[in-house]
């Protein structure tokens, strides 16, 4: 049987090294090249085109997601692992999203790296047993509820607020501009943001245009 | 210890006409007193009025001097003046009619008639113009101008009637007994007019005059009513001088003939008086005060008449002297006398009243009492500062510390004294004590507490300014520690951790290499096993030095995903981290402590307030704002603050920051933070009240 063909892109040359010393020691994989930043790890996987491509998350360059994107994109039949210190729901999240079909953390014991490899190879997903939990909780979980109140909730002056802030107006020049504190202008965005159950300033921002504030005029 | 002085303001012509006037007019009132008690006539204690009227005539036209000096006070100054110096000369005038009268003089009536008119010019003012042109002498608005108006119309035309009026003249009551009643009415009014119209007249100036009384009075409580600040209490101030004129009048003549006399006395000093305290002690002062100014007044008043009264009983009794040159005489001695009376009197009233100035100890003492009962946030600035101001009853006192930070108590204004603070040779601050006054200025006394006190001040600034520099240090270490640990993190995660993991694998590489049984395989085994621990051991060190999530994940999304994993299916609430507007790159200790308060209120608002929403919002300007906001149940009234809530609190406050909690619009807990991102770098001010 043909051995499975392994890039292995992380900045620490330590853990390339023993990653190679152990990859060797074991039938059935072979290293055929290494890098030690995201260019080159993007560069050798598109010249080798390997079975798995093992992929360190923080990296020299643009980060390991980005390489692992451009990676699926170009050459979607090389299988990637995300191998990482990283342990954060946001960062596994953020590599499952790129594309990455497993997820091992680097202090996992040797034979689960190695069984991982294997299963990424075998087009099954793979997830570290520290983050798999978590991550699991959080998929299962229901969404946020997504109340909507009606505009109607809002004050007179947080109408007026909300409607600056929807034309892109920053705290200060909206306390500038009303003639009152910043502070207060401070006060009246918490509350918005409050009744609108938003997440965000941008989403408060499409809220109001959505009700037809602060459209150009 | 050398005290630097100033004082402002200075005498303008106004004041300089004011004390001549005054001058004159005491002479007068002096005089006329002496030629009374000197002459023929045998008096009663029930008729002798003249003590009260003294007082009538002296103690305004003293205050109205001293006043004029003050711009504020021109008004009521002359208005004093105006009052003061009538009583002084229908006192004069009715000696000298007297003593016409009894030696038959041609033109006598002329002699006595002033006295018939002059009295309404003393009396009626003080209830009329004084009460509405209290306490800046002007009318208290537009619409009060025509009672202006009316009142001043009302008394000129009073003074003008009593003039005219014919018939025979008002004689003392003890003058009418000794030349008999045939006599008395032969002294007719010179210019009496025997005309209709003049009853018809007389009635309706009566009228208005009661009208411009009532209306006057009544200003008072109607203007206290909606008064705002010291000018309410100045009005307060007022009425209860008023009111004891009341009771005085239905006291004293309950009481036996001679007390009365000295009770009446007492009543012209009352609104002098309070007239004095509400100009002279603007804002800073109280009716403590006003007890004291009316005692002095009242008992140097006494003095300087017991003297007199000596002095002219002594020379026209024992010595037959002639009572005019014994009246003059007299007056020379009484104005040598009164000074150092008016000195001596105000000291021992002062020390009855007050004890400190003239009582270091007890003031010193009290000083160190209320600086060990201080809680323990306190720096004791601001006790030190109210503890001088009370001991020396300055209307201001001011600590500054090297650095610009200020703290005070009262208005300042006016002159001061400057006194630098001196600790163990070195200057830690400087004192300013506003000045009384220059009627009340500081002696050699008020000075030496001074220095005492201000050495005191000395440490407490010093020891201010310590725990200052301990809290900045403090701060500063927690700062650069935090962003040590920030780096030492990094350093251990990115670096450590991961030659560590390599070497195991290189290490379990190595060993699977081996034929089985070689016994190096069973050393790689071990070794390995033992660098594994040493990677785990790594990694528990990593998560003692800050809170992992946001090292890796930045503040933000840290708190997403604590929320995230807060929410479980069905029971919890609906939680929310909202940025408002970009934040920058924050410090590590205040991304720490933002971290660990917020998974506090978080807490807080999930377990104990059974919150169905609670948004937490993030802010940065100066300072990262972070708002927790909850629709719980709320902090209950007898909320006491927590082991949770204090944490936060003094995590906050390490940094320089601050916490409150609030009840949140529509119920529910506003937790509100604010975290300076830079250290702080000069004294928070803490400011004069302005």
């Amino acid at each position: 049987m043909r051995p499975l063909r392994i890039v292995v892109a992380d900045d620490h040359a330590v853990f390339r090294e023993g990653l190679r010393t152990l990859l060797s020691a074991i039938p059935g994989y072979e290293v055929v090249a290494e890098a030690g930043d995201t260019d080159s790890a993007v560069a050798v996987t598109l010249a080798e085109v390997p079975d798995v491509a093992v992929m360190d998350l923080s990296m020299p360059g643009d980060g390991g997601v980005h390489a692992i994107r451009r990676i699926v994109r170009q050459v979607p039949q090389v299988a990637v692992l995300a191998l990482t210190m990283h342990s954060e729901d946001a960062v596994v999240r953020q590599a499952l999203t790129a594309g990455a079909r497993g997820y091992v953390l680097k202090d996992a014991a040797a034979a689960e790296i190695v069984r991982a490899i294997a299963a990424v190879a075998n087009a099954q997903t793979i997830l570290d047993g520290k983050v798999a939990a978590s991550l699991l909780s959080a998929a299962v979980q229901q969404p946020a509820r997504t109340t909507c109140p009606e505009l109607a909730a809002l004050t007179a002056r947080e109408l007026e607020v909300l409607e600056r802030l929807a034309r892109g107006a920053g705290n200060d020049a909206i306390a500038a501009r009303l003639g009152i504190s910043l502070k207060t202008v401070q006060n009246h965005v918490s509350n918005i943001f409050w009744k609108l159950g938003v997440t965000h300033r941008a989403e408060a921002v499409a809220r109001a245009r959505d009700a037809g504030l602060g459209a150009p005029r | 210890m050398r005290l630097r002085g100033r004082h402002v303001g200075g005498p303008a012509a106004l004041a300089v006409l004011a004390v001549l006037a005054a001058a004159v007019s005491v002479v007068c009132a002096l005089t006329g007193a002496g030629l009374t008690l000197a002459s023929d006539v045998p008096r009663t204690a029930e008729d002798t009025s003249l003590l009260a009227n003294v007082v009538a005539a002296v103690v305004p036209c003293v205050a109205g001097a001293l006043l004029a000096r003050d711009r504020r006070a021109r008004v009521l100054a002359v208005l004093l003046l105006v009052s003061g110096s009538a009583m002084a000369l229908s006192l004069l005038v009715g000696a000298f009619g007297e003593f016409a009268l009894l030696r038959g003089w041609d033109g006598a009536a002329w002699a006595v008639w002033p006295g018939q008119w002059l009295w309404v010019l003393s009396v009626l003012p003080n209830v009329t113009l004084l009460p509405l042109l209290f306490p800046d002498g002007r009318p208290p608005s537009r619409r009060w101008r025509p009672v202006l108006g009316l009142t001043v119309a009302a008394v000129l035309l009073f003074a003008a009637v009593a003039a005219l009026q014919p018939g025979p003249l008002d004689l003392s009551p003890a003058l009418r007994r000794h030349v008999g009643d045939d006599t008395a009415d032969a002294v007719v009014n010179p210019v009496g007019v025997d005309a209709a119209w003049l009853p018809l007249l007389s009635d309706a100036v009566s009228a208005a005059v009661l009208l411009a009384v009532v209306l006057c009075v009544l200003s008072l409580p109607v203007r206290w009513w909606s008064a705002r600040g010291p000018v309410r209490s100045q009005l307060l101030c007022l009425m209860a001088a008023y009111a004891g004129v009341v009771l005085i009048d239905q006291v004293a003549p309950r009481l036996p003939a001679g007390a009365d006399q000295l009770l009446f006395a007492l009543s012209p000093v009352l609104p002098v008086a309070a007239i004095w305290v509400a100009v002279r002690r603007h804002g800073a002062y109280d009716l403590r005060l006003g007890v004291r100014r009316t005692t002095v007044f009242a008992l140097v008043t006494g003095i300087v008449f017991a003297v007199y009264a000596t002095v002219v009983t002594l020379f026209v009794g024992v010595l037959g002297a002639r009572s005019l040159e014994a009246a003059l005489l007299a007056s020379v001695v009484v104005v040598a006398v009164v000074e150092p009376a008016r000195r001596w009197v105000q000291r021992a009233v002062s020390r009855w009243l007050f004890g400190d100035r003239d009582d270091p100890l007890a003031a010193l003492s009290r000083l160190r009492r209320d600086l060990d009962a201080l809680p323990g946030d306190d720096d004791g600035l601001h006790s030190v500062a109210a503890a001088i101001a009370a001991a020396l009853r300055a209307p201001h006192v001011a600590l500054t510390l090297p650095g610009g930070a200020a703290v005070g108590v009262g208005e300042p204004g006016g002159g001061f004294l400057e006194v630098p603070l001196i600790h163990r040779g070195e200057e830690v601050g400087t004192l300013r004590v506003g000045t009384r006054g220059p009627v009340d200025a500081y002696g050699r006394r008020d000075r030496i507490l001074l220095e005492e006190l201000a050495r005191v001040a000395a440490a407490a600034a010093h020891a201010a300014r310590l725990a200052r520099e301990l809290a900045r240090a403090q701060e500063r270490s927690l700062r650069v520690g935090a962003e040590e640990r920030r780096t030492l993190r990094r350093d251990l995660h990115d670096g450590l951790g991961p030659l560590l993991a390599g070497a195991t694998l290189a290490l379990e590489g190595m060993r699977l290499a081996r034929p089985a049984g070689d016994p190096a395989a069973a050393a790689l085994a071990r070794v390995g096993a033992q660098v594994r621990v040493a990677g785990a051991e790594v990694r528990r060190i990593l998560d003692g030095l800050r809170p992992g999530p946001v090292d890796d994940l930045g503040l933000v999304e840290a708190l997403r995903q604590h929320v995230a994993a807060c929410r479980l299916p069905d029971s919890t609430p609906d939680l929310r981290v909202v940025v408002d507007g970009d934040l920058p790159r924050l410090p590590a200790a205040v991304e720490d402590a933002a971290y660990g308060i917020a998974l506090e209120a978080l807490t807080n608002a999930v377990r104990h307030a059974g919150a169905s929403r609670c948004t937490l919002v993030l802010r940065a300007d100066e300072e990262l704002h972070l708002e927790v906001r909850d629709d719980g149940c709320g902090a209950p009234a007898d909320f006491r603050a927590g082991v949770g809530l204090s944490s936060m609190r003094e995590r906050a406050r390490a940094l320089g920051g601050s916490l409150r909690l609030i009840p949140a619009p529509g119920g529910g807990t506003l937790v509100r933070v604010a975290l300076p991102l830079a250290e702080r770098t000069a004294d928070p001010a803490s400011g004069i009240p302005s």
